[in-house]
């Protein structure tokens, strides 16, 4: 025994016959069956049994199917409807046909391990024998039958008219039905009678799917208590008969034999036998050439636009991406396209990877890789799009096609990958080519060709055959691949020869961009046919396009060679530039035009800069720049005596003070902005008073005298309430007050009140009164309203000495501190009072007295003590 | 072959023509088929550009209509494309000529013997649409039949005006009056060169239309060709009273008319006579918001009416030329350019171009004067560029353009030109300057405000060669007929008007009798708005070919 047939001894168990022959295959056998079935050699299978797995896989059988035309389905479908292991005969006598062509048929069939003869058997591949609705046939009435119970069969029985012993097994009664329908003329009898919507019915479901999904009334359809309502149903009345078996509880299918009943037996109405020929007309090929090679080009530069356009417009994508009806609107506008074209190319150049979505901006951009096109030559060009046209698992001109909602799809939104498209160009390409380049093709019998050709590859899609062909001519006729009915020599060679010989053609055929224009003393340069990508890019730098076409027009102005300036191009680059592809030389009005903006550019220059440091000569401004601590400013010289920096002013000031430099600080006048040391206060708030930075302090102070004038609307009632509240008190209260200076005495009149209660030292046991001492000393701190000074520190001692208290009041008056001193006044009293000093002269000391308001004069000699308020003190009065 | 890059296929030879998608043509003149090609394609194209190399022409709705009423029909332009183009035309360019060439026509103004002035469609459609529309319903009467609509008679300008600007221009078929005749004849001495004849017949033949003539090309010899073949009582209009007084002189030295029969209608005299010569000035004048001379001289049963220089006909003697539909009317301009872009109405009113010829070419045949136009920069003083700097934003102009450099500059060019014996004009814009220019240089200054007698007594001496210098305000711009001068040296200009720039070169293009070039010089200021101005109206002379070659004052006076 050969080792094969051990093999397929061992595994006849498992292997159903077609798949143990293919496993069974010996290598010419290998060979052929790989030809036929090129998916099972992509990617090379890692051994025989992967081979054959993938062989029986349905995901192959399905590929393969695509590869058949409409007759070798039609066979393969009534192999299926007749079984595994029926004879040849009965596939013929199902499609009603002569014998040698679906001998011929069966023939591909048998090659692709499909099915198998056996003798006059044929076996069939598992996913042939397991096809779903083969025909649009439904099960076989027995399968359907054994579906319902006893009674729903007998109920059945009734219907159709057998007659039962009574007693029988389901199994039998099944098998009595199962022949009973099996008979072609009850069942046209049955349904001839039918009324008339169930005959409509009968005969929509004998055409396929054989399937009504209608659950109403179909629980009840085999009740004795259906009413007659139910009964009148069609699919009720069908089903009552057989004609119809409840599937699924929701549904009901026609049995595989009367659907074929009704088709007098036959499982097609029509057998595809005869393939469709084309309808042609004399063509004229040297137009096609010249239209298509018009379309090529023009592809190429639209394209071109709309990739330039994107890079400087870029359109924004919709929300779920894609780009909507507005923005192509926009783009087609803007390329001088139609809507439909536009979309259309953008659908291509994003095939080409030409265009993309980013999704960082959510912008439709030019990818990375479109420089390289750009500044490729046309031939090159075009094959980058064709082969990435013939290669896009898409279907480009899917965009802008109203969808189920009525809503058109957007263009570059990324339709999930479909393997039919790739397939269905490349055999469109060789039918047009099959045709022959002297004839005009029907695009509508085109497309009734290849519905029998490779009817399931070109169903196989979002539209119908007919609509696919029309999508896929038309792109290859925007790529110059053909145009009215013909390829063209260029689509010919890409058949016959592939891209690189296609790309020949194109080459040899696209106007030879040129690297030279016309330059004219109006100032335009003009250049017929394309420009080299590297010359155009430099001119539509240095001169705005004002005409496109066949030629392109640009004109030079002011603005647009500053532009050259602004990319960093001297005069010498772009007189060089103008010269070496000018023909005509440069007109002496563009080379003026060129040396005048060269000698105006740049006249002002403007940078970037955070702050700026005068300095009163360049020597300091170079040691400056020289120092240390300085170099993380980013100072730069640009004027001997300016220097600016990258750092924020409050850095700069910083560095330069630590690097021992004396920087003043100063505001957009040129005026000093002083900045005093920050006095903290508790409870949160900023000191009352006090020079702090400019806007503080005027917003302090804002707020403070807005605090005066209410404290001033509100004295007199104040005062009011303060003498109503101090009349009031018991005397006790009023005698617990005690001057820490003994020299007041505790006079209560009213007359007098504030200026005994104004001496500091008061002190007092009860919280009514040093509330309102503390409301005294705000009254009358409001009044004076002074700013308060800050200073040196002040000294903590007591001036007894007149040249001690000189001294002190000197600084006092110097510094603005207030003072508190004690004084004979007029020989007579001795007073102490809070004081501000004026001046000294003359050892006279000219006071203010906080209290009062009152100016007095003291002489030197008159004061017994002075001291300097502390600033906690001084506090109060302010 | 000039430009480069040669169609697919390549055995036969290319054409000079390529047509863009926008509706422009780029002829290129150094074919050896340029000159053919440009016969064909003139008479549907305007010239927009001719520098040196490649020339454009634009398909316009107004030329293609021009065309049309010239009895051209669309498959004759696109033939003419298709025969001429190097590549393929534009599919939407044929279209496009065959869509806008269509429109003409479906409407027709004729004479119906019962209801007088009709409108009648031939596109019924057509008709629904205008009469419609709001700038026409008034115009037009009561609906006759479905096809026609009776138009009131004083509407006929005005109707074609709105027709033209809804896109449905009217064929005018309704005819002229032939106004009163009154015989007139050109002397027998008197040839027109063949470009002027060629003008008169396209005229005559038209009764109506413009006909565009570079200046010095004898513009007025065809009006008075014009006038022969009329053989009716004339208006003539034109821009003042010295160009009034030219064509006077011309009429009596010319053709059969004796002073009598030639009435001057303008500020200074007021006669109505067979012929009758008026400003524009006087005709659009204003009392209480009447026009009173207008009305006179409407009333009058002209046979023809001429329009000197129509491209300033000012929007007063276009209404009155709504008016007078029926009379023969003949505009005569260098350039249909009008600075306010009025064209439309030109066409509606007065008519379709109905002859035109380039520049240059009449220059080739030596008609006019060969001329050599120079831009001559001034660098400024730091002083004058500081006061410029400073100056007011509407001030700017006149600082600039009257800068004190540009003085040496003029001076020296004055001398130069006055030592080789050519008679010389200083042209400019503001009078100051004129006058320190002729105080500097010792020549009399004419401006707006010199007496027309003194005018005339100047004009004369320059004539003769009794004077060599001339300093002119813009008054000189037009119809004055100074023979002999040929240096113009342009100090300042009337902002960026170009059809300014090209009058004044037109002084100059007269053919001088030993057939020496004319030489224009426009005085610039360096990096100011003088010369952005100046380029702006140089673009109109550049693109007839005339070629500026920039020269630095410095480089001049050295």
């Amino acid at each position: 025994m050969s080792p094969t047939a051990n093999r397929g001894a061992g595994r006849a168990g498992t292997l159903d016959p077609v798949t143990a022959a293919i496993d069974d295959l010996d290598e010419a056998g290998l060979r052929s069956l790989l030809a036929v079935r090129p998916d099972l050699a992509d990617p090379p299978p890692g051994s025989r049994s992967e081979l054959v797995v993938r062989a029986a896989s349905s995901a192959s059988v399905k590929v393969c199917i695509e590869t058949l035309d409409k007759f070798a389905i039609q066979v393969l479908t009534a192999c299926a409807v007749v079984g595994d292991g029926a004879p040849a005969d009965s596939v013929r006598a199902s499609l009603g046909v002569d014998g040698v062509d679906v001998e011929r048929a069966l023939d591909v069939l048998a090659a692709r391990y499909l099915v198998r003869r056996e003798g006059a058997a044929l076996r069939l591949h598992p996913v042939v024998r397991s096809m779903p609705s083969p025909a649009g046939l439904g099960l076989p009435a027995a399968a359907l039958l054994a579906e319902l119970t006893v009674e729903d069969l007998k109920a059945v029985c009734d219907g159709l008219g057998v007659t039962l012993r009574g007693g029988e097994r389901k199994a039998a009664i099944v098998e009595l039905l199962a022949g009973a329908l099996a008979d072609a003329e009850r069942v046209q009898s049955v349904c001839a009678k039918a009324p008339e919507g169930a005959r409509a019915l009968a005969a929509r479901l004998a055409g396929g799917p054989p399937v009504v999904y209608d659950g109403y009334g179909l629980a009840s359809a085999y009740s004795r208590y259906a009413t007659a309502r139910e009964l009148a149903l069609p699919h009720v009345w069908l089903a009552r008969r057989g004609i119809v078996v409840r599937h699924e509880w929701s549904g009901a299918m026609m049995p595989r034999e009367v659907a074929l009943a009704l088709r007098d037996g036959r499982l097609f109405a029509s057998v595809a036998g005869e393939r469709p020929v084309l309808t042609t007309a004399p063509g004229d090929p040297a137009r096609v050439d010249d239209l298509a090679q018009r379309a090529l080009l023009a592809t190429i530069s639209a394209v071109e636009r709309l990739v330039e356009h994107l890079g400087t417009h870029p359109a924004t994508l919709l929300k779920a991406g894609g780009l909507g009806v507005r923005e192509l609107r926009k783009l087609a506008a803007a390329t001088e396209m139609s809507e439909r074209d536009a979309t259309l190319l953008v659908e291509l150049a994003a095939a080409a990877d030409l265009v993309a979505s980013d999704w960082s901006t959510h912008r439709a951009l030019p990818s990375a890789s479109s420089d390289d096109w750009l500044m490729a030559d046309a031939a090159a060009r075009w094959g980058h799009l064709v082969a990435s046209w013939l290669a896009t698992p898409t279907f480009p001109s899917l965009a802008g096609i109203d969808d189920d909602n009525g809503k058109p799809y957007p263009a570059l939104s990324q339709w999930a990958p479909h393997r039919a498209p790739v397939r269905q160009r490349r055999l469109l390409l060789e039918r047009m080519h099959d045709a022959g380049r002297e004839v005009e093709v029907d695009l509508d019998s085109l497309a009734r060709q290849l519905d029998w050709d490779a009817p399931v590859l070109f169903a196989d899609g979002p539209a119908t055959v007919r609509t696919h062909t029309a999508w896929i001519w038309r792109e290859a006729q925007m790529l110059g691949l053909g145009t009215a009915g013909a390829l063209s020599s260029t689509g010919a060679a890409l058949v016959t020869a592939g891209l690189g010989a296609a790309m020949e053609v194109v080459e040899r055929s696209a106007p030879r961009a040129s690297s030279t224009f016309v330059l004219q003393a109006d100032l335009t340069a003009v250049t017929a046919g394309p420009l080299e990508a590297p010359v155009r890019r430099e001119l539509d730098l240095l001169a705005d396009v004002e005409s496109t076409g066949a030629a392109t027009v640009h004109r030079f102005s002011e603005a647009s060679v500053r532009r050259g300036f602004d990319a960093g191009r001297s005069a010498d680059d772009i007189l060089e530039f103008l010269s070496s592809h000018g023909e005509k030389g440069v007109p002496q009005a563009l080379s003026y035009l060129v040396g005048d903006v060269a000698r105006r550019f740049g006249q002002l220059r403007a940078g970037d800069a955070t702050c700026y440091v005068r300095v009163e000569d360049p020597a300091t401004a170079a040691e400056v720049l020289r120092a240390k601590r300085t170099a993380r400013l980013g100072l730069r010289q640009i004027a001997p005596t300016v220097l600016v920096a990258s750092s924020s002013v409050a850095a700069v000031l910083e560095a330069l003070r630590a690097a021992g430099f004396h920087p003043a600080h100063e505001d957009v006048d040129g005026a000093l902005v002083t900045n005093e040391p920050t006095r903290h206060r508790a409870g949160g708030g900023a000191p009352r008073s006090g020079s702090g930075s400019g806007s503080t302090r005027a917003g302090a102070l804002g707020d403070r005298s807005a605090r005066l004038l209410r404290h001033d609307d509100d004295r007199e009632s104040q005062i009011a309430e303060l003498a109503r509240r101090l009349a009031s008190m018991p005397r006790g209260g009023t005698s617990a007050l005690t001057a820490g200076g003994g020299t007041f005495a505790a006079k209560t009149t009213n007359g007098n009140l504030l200026r005994l209660l104004s001496g500091s030292e008061v002190r007092t046991e009860d919280s009514g009164a040093r509330d309102l001492l503390a409301t005294i000393a705000d009254l009358v701190g409001g009044r004076n309203g002074l700013v308060r000074p800050t200073g040196p520190e002040r000294p903590r001692a007591i001036a007894r000495e007149p040249a001690e208290v000189a001294r002190l009041l000197d600084d006092a008056c110097e510094n603005d501190w207030l003072v508190r001193l004690s004084f004979t006044s007029r020989g007579t009293t001795a007073l102490e009072a809070t004081c501000d000093v004026l001046d000294i002269a003359d050892d006279t000391a000219y006071l203010v007295e906080m209290s009062t308001g009152d100016e007095i004069e003291v002489p030197l000699v008159a004061i017994a003590w002075s001291r300097a308020l502390t600033e906690a003190e001084e506090e109060q009065w302010y | 072959m000039v430009l480069s890059g040669a169609p697919g296929g390549g055995e036969q030879v290319p054409g000079p023509l390529i047509v863009q998608s926008d509706q422009t043509l780029l002829l290129e003149v150094d074919h050896v088929a340029a000159e053919s090609c440009r016969a064909a394609i003139a008479a549907f194209a305007e010239l927009e550009r001719a520098p040196e190399h490649v020339h454009t022409y634009r398909i316009t709705p107004l030329g293609l209509w021009n065309a049309r009423a010239a009895g051209l029909g669309a498959r004759q332009v696109t033939d003419a494309l298709r025969q001429w183009s190097r590549y393929p035309v534009p599919e939407a360019v044929l279209v496009g000529i065959e869509e806008t060439i269509g429109r003409y026509g479906r409407l027709v103004l004729e004479t119906d013997p019962r209801h007088g002035l009709v409108l009648v469609a031939s596109d019924r459609a057509v008709l629904e649409e205008v009469v419609r529309a709001k700038t026409v319903a008034p115009l037009i009467g009561p609906r006759i039949d479905p096809d026609t609509v009776s138009v009131y008679r004083a509407e006929r300008g005005r109707l074609k005006q709105a027709l033209v600007a809804l896109g449905w221009p009217a064929e005018d078929r309704a005819g002229y009056v032939d106004g009163a005749a009154h015989p007139i004849a050109l002397r027998g001495d008197v040839e027109l060169r063949p470009y002027q004849r060629q003008a008169v017949t396209a005229f005559a033949a038209a009764g109506n239309g413009v006909v565009v003539l570079p200046c010095g090309a004898g513009k007025t010899l065809v009006g008075l060709g014009a006038m022969a073949e009329a053989g009716a009582r004339t208006l003539v209009l034109v821009t003042n009273t010295v160009a009034a007084r030219q064509w006077r002189s011309e009429l009596v030295a010319r053709t059969s008319l004796t002073e009598d029969e030639i009435g001057e209608y303008s500020g200074e005299t007021k006669k109505v006579r067979p012929v009758t010569i008026a400003t524009y000035q006087i005709v659009t004048s204003r009392r209480g918001g009447l026009y009173p001379h207008l009305e006179v001289l409407s009333a009058e049963d002209w046979g023809l009416v001429v329009y000197d220089e129509v491209h300033l006909l000012p929007a007063p003697v276009f209404r009155m030329t709504a008016d007078i539909q029926s009379r023969r009317r003949l505009g005569l301009t260098a350039t249909l350019v009008r600075e306010d872009g009025r064209e439309g109405d030109v066409f509606s009113l007065i008519g379709p171009k109905r002859y035109d010829a380039p520049w240059r070419d009449i220059e080739a045949q030596g008609w006019i004067a060969p001329a050599s136009c120079t831009e001559v920069r001034v660098t400024l003083t730091d002083e004058e560029r500081m006061t410029y700097a400073l100056a007011e934003p509407e001030e700017r102009y006149h600082v600039g353009a009257t800068a004190r450099s540009k003085l040496a500059v003029v001076a020296a060019l004055c001398r130069d030109a006055l030592a080789a014996g050519e008679p010389t004009l200083v042209i400019g814009q503001y009078i100051d300057q004129l006058e320190d220019i002729a105080l500097r240089l010792g020549a009399p200054v004419l401006t707006g405000k010199t007496p027309t007698r003194e005018r005339q007594r100047l004009y004369e001496a320059f004539r003769t060669g009794e004077l060599r210098l001339l300093v002119v305000s813009k008054v000189a711009n037009f119809s004055i007929d100074l023979p002999e001068a040929s240096v113009a040296i342009q100090v300042s200009g009337t902002f960026g008007s170009r059809q300014e720039e090209a009058q004044r070169l037109g002084r100059i293009l007269r053919p001088k009798a030993d057939g020496r070039q004319a030489q224009f010089y426009s005085v610039v200021a360096r990096d100011t708005n003088d010369q952005e101005f100046a380029q702006r109206r140089q673009r109109f002379l550049a693109e007839q070919g005339y070629a500026y070659r920039i020269v630095d004052a410095e480089s001049l006076l050295a």
